[in-house]
């Protein structure tokens, strides 16, 4: 037991902890079994009890009444149920008690689910991965983007039904219709456009989601490797899987400069439709949000590539899909050695119905691409939402290093001036939605008297203030506005080899640079700076892409 | 082409966080001070052990040094048998054990990379009571050019009579000296800074736990 005293609910009942065991800890909260309710109690650490954090806490038990009905497996999410208060602040919340189940990273580790769930097959990783994606979309269709997705934030049961936990960093926006976002990530998970200095004011979108459960999926079908990671073709030292990922060096892609890690199954290993799906997430899809594939469209392929397995005539333990020529495991174990079986158990039995989690009314919808835009406007530090402490924590000094770095500086530079960057979050997003039942009841619980420990009301407007959306200008003057060293830096580099490399258009070419150069603070060089770094990064497709804009 | 043996450990395709321990075995630490010194080993493995992604990514390996260098365990994710310095006797060769550590880095290093396994900065832990009898100035220039590379993260950590002069010209970092016996507060510093490292992202400076068994 923690040192924590009395801690009551919202209407002043004790919070019964008699025989509470400890089911999980990380860096801002620890997460109890409370035997007497049934319930699981997170409290959070004291540093983490921020006015940010109980304002989202406010603004999720006000809304968990539509996303806490129906059964377990049709609300795979640990929504907060009850605000817990001591002494009369907030610390905590409780929520639905998660049992027998380890978090993602311990199905994603071979070696640690052989010893957990030892009768997980291929079927199974398929079927977590679908039900991931279906939760995820599920949220996706509700107006809520999780933000984080990452392998300590999905929780695996032994029949491959998922649950989402810390749900109190999901971004969404609140009854007084402004974004909160979501504070934190792991670069190696997260998309491109939110790597670097836009990490805070860039709202995620469900192709951020989408990316990160692509990476995620990558390493529950692969056993484990990071899809940006693998042998380094090159001399010098290798890039790490975040600089890779931005570099755009996806494994089993045409040109990368990473080649498959040794021991890791091939790409027999899947349906030839997933490994498609793969490949426009980290090919076409990697600074193009809008060309991602879905979670939506990820839980239909895995369905049905779950359909496809046939068992390995070699090894009864190995499934493999119908297409394949030969087994990709039984071809592994050939290569490295038996050590490398990862499927110890033949599991002849049928797996479960597949979960599917019930479509809550929708939250109030996001605002349109064009409110999204402006927290990204807004760089001055002055005028940026003061983000949560835990993005302060989690983000420090690694771009600075980073910086130096030509290639990365182009990427940023690119995903900046991208138009596209920020998706419209989806079709009902950018819809007005209709104030439904939910909205409704959530304005006036916002207007109920304030709970004990939340923020003082006279702080409320200032934060109001300082998260309204700016008006919208020209959405690429701003941007432009937002990274003129990057941009100077990309087209005067731009210029010298395009100057160097091209006989021809040399003249014509160092004109658009320099020009666009020149320009930068206050317009837009979109052209000039995407030539740019089409010439300088080397990812074959990306320069494709971009060919259509440079004409030849 | 690597040995399916060697590659066998990476089967569970996480990253690893290398760390050597370069630990003093010399005549002056014996009786209560191993018997401290082991005790704290047997923490650091319990805790390694008991952090699921700690155990999936940290990679001990020992170097003891007396009046020789003993390589008495390589690479490889915490497992059953628990580092113990059996005996410690003889002088204090700790250049050359430096020497050692940098070597078995480099090695380890290499086969990450030919094998395509991403890791992070390498750690290198030296634990000493009492003053190098051998050259210690390559091995110092060694340690200084790795670190200025950002290769390496050398922690150097002096018990009793240590020379601490000579300690803190090994790193920039500079040198640590244990209050008395406390091992265990030693040796959970390091396991809390390794598994602090191991769930940060590759790259990332990670600020490491206080210090509160130094007397600096």
């Amino acid at each position: 037991m923690s040192a924590h005293g009395d801690l009551r609910d919202s209407s002043g009942i004790p919070i019964d902890r008699e025989g509470s065991t400890l089911l999980g800890r990380g860096g801002e909260a620890r997460v109890w079994a409370l035997p007497a309710s049934g319930k699981a109690l997170k409290l959070l650490e004291p540093h983490a009890r921020t006015p940010e954090r109980m304002r989202v806490l406010e603004h999720l038990v006000a809304h968990a009444a539509p996303l806490l009905q129906g059964a377990d497996d049709e609300r795979p999410w640990g929504w907060p149920e009850e605000l817990v208060f001591e002494a009369g602040t907030c610390v905590g919340y409780t929520m639905r008690a998660f049992r027998q189940r380890r978090t993602l990273f311990s199905v994603l580790v071979p070696t640690e689910r052989m010893r957990v769930f030892p009768a997980f097959d291929a079927r199974h990783l398929h079927r977590v991965g679908a039900n991931l994606a279906r939760a995820l979309a599920c949220l996706h269709d509700a107006n809520i983007v999780v933000g984080d997705v990452s392998e300590s934030n999905v929780l695996v049961a032994s029949d491959a039904s998922v649950a989402l936990v810390d749900v109190d960093s999901f971004q969404f926006v609140d009854a007084r219709g402004e974004l909160l976002p979501c504070p934190v990530g792991k670069p190696e998970l997260l998309a491109p456009e939110h790597h670097g200095e836009f990490f805070s004011a860039t709202p995620k979108t469900p192709a951020s989601d989408a990316f990160s459960f692509a990476v995620l999926l990558f390493q529950l079908l692969f056993d484990g490797p990071h899809p940006f990671s693998g042998v380094f073709r090159e001399a010098g030292p290798c890039p790490t899987p975040a600089e890779a990922l931005l570099a755009g060096d996806y494994v089993f892609a045409a040109g990368s400069r990473l080649s498959p890690r040794l021991g890791m199954p091939g790409l027999g290993a899947i349906h030839p439709d997933i490994a498609h799906a793969f490949e426009r997430t980290f090919v076409a899809g990697l600074h193009r949000p809008e060309l991602r594939t879905s979670v939506k469209t990820w839980a239909e392929l895995l369905d049905r590539a779950e359909l496809g397995l046939v068992r390995c005539s070699r090894n009864r333990a190995h499934l493999h899909p119908s297409a394949a020529k030969a087994c990709a495991y039984c071809t592994r174990a050939d290569h490295f050695g038996r050590a490398f079986e990862t499927f110890a158990q033949v599991n002849a039995d049928e797996l479960p119905p597949a979960t599917r989690p019930s479509m809550p009314p929708p939250l109030p919808a996001a605002p349109a691409a064009a409110t999204i835009a402006a927290p990204t406007a807004a760089e001055t530090p002055e005028t940026t939402p003061r983000p949560r402490r835990a993005f302060t924590r989690r983000i420090p000094a690694l771009y600075g290093k980073r910086r130096a770095h030509v290639r990365d500086d182009a990427a940023v530079a690119e995903v900046a001036t991208e138009p596209q960057t920020v998706a419209p979050v989806d079709a009902r997003a950018s819809a007005p939605s209709a104030p439904s039942e939910t909205v409704v009841r959530a304005v006036s619980r916002a207007a109920a008297p304030v709970l004990p420990g939340s923020e003082p009301r006279a702080t409320r407007p200032k934060q109001r203030e300082a998260r309204a959306p700016l008006p919208a200008p020209p959405q690429t003057l701003e941007r432009s506005r937002a990274l003129p060293r990057y941009a100077v830096f990309a087209a005067l580099v731009a210029a010298f080899v395009l100057g160097r490399c091209t006989g021809t258009r040399a003249p014509e070419a160092r004109e658009a640079s320099v020009t666009s150069a020149s320009a930068v603070p206050t317009t837009s060089s979109t052209p000039a700076l995407t030539r740019g770094s089409a010439v300088l990064r080397r990812d074959t497709l990306t320069a494709e892409k971009k060919t259509p804009r440079a004409p030849r | 082409m690597v040995p399916s043996l060697a590659l066998a450990p990476f089967r569970n395709g996480q990253p690893r966080v290398p760390c050597v321990l370069v630990l003093d075995s010399s005549g002056t630490m014996e009786g209560e001070r191993l018997r401290a010194l082991n005790e704290g080993l047997e923490i650091l493995w319990t805790d390694l052990l008991d952090d699921p992604i700690a155990r999936e990514r940290i990679e001990i390996a020992v170097v003891e040094f007396s009046s020789d260098v003993r390589v008495t365990r390589r690479f490889d994710l915490p497992g059953e048998v628990i580092p113990q310095v059996a005996r410690a006797d003889g002088l204090t060769a700790m250049g050359k054990g430096l020497r050692e550590a940098l070597r078995l880095v480099d090695e380890r290093t290499a086969l990450y990379r030919t094998i395509g396994v991403p890791h992070y900065k390498p750690w290198v832990f030296l634990l000493t009571d009492g003053s190098a009898t051998d050259d210690i100035d390559r091995s110092a220039r060694l340690v200084a050019k790795a670190e200025a590379e950002r290769q390496l993260a050398f922690f150097a950590v002096g018990v009793g009579d240590a020379d601490m002069t000579k300690l803190r010209r090994l790193s920039a970092r500079g040198a640590m000296h244990l209050d008395g016996l406390r091992f265990r507060d030693l040796f959970r510093w390091l396991s809390a800074s390794l598994i602090g490292v191991s769930v940060s992202r590759i790259g990332e400076r990670v600020p490491l736990p206080q210090l509160d068994w130094s007397a600096v």
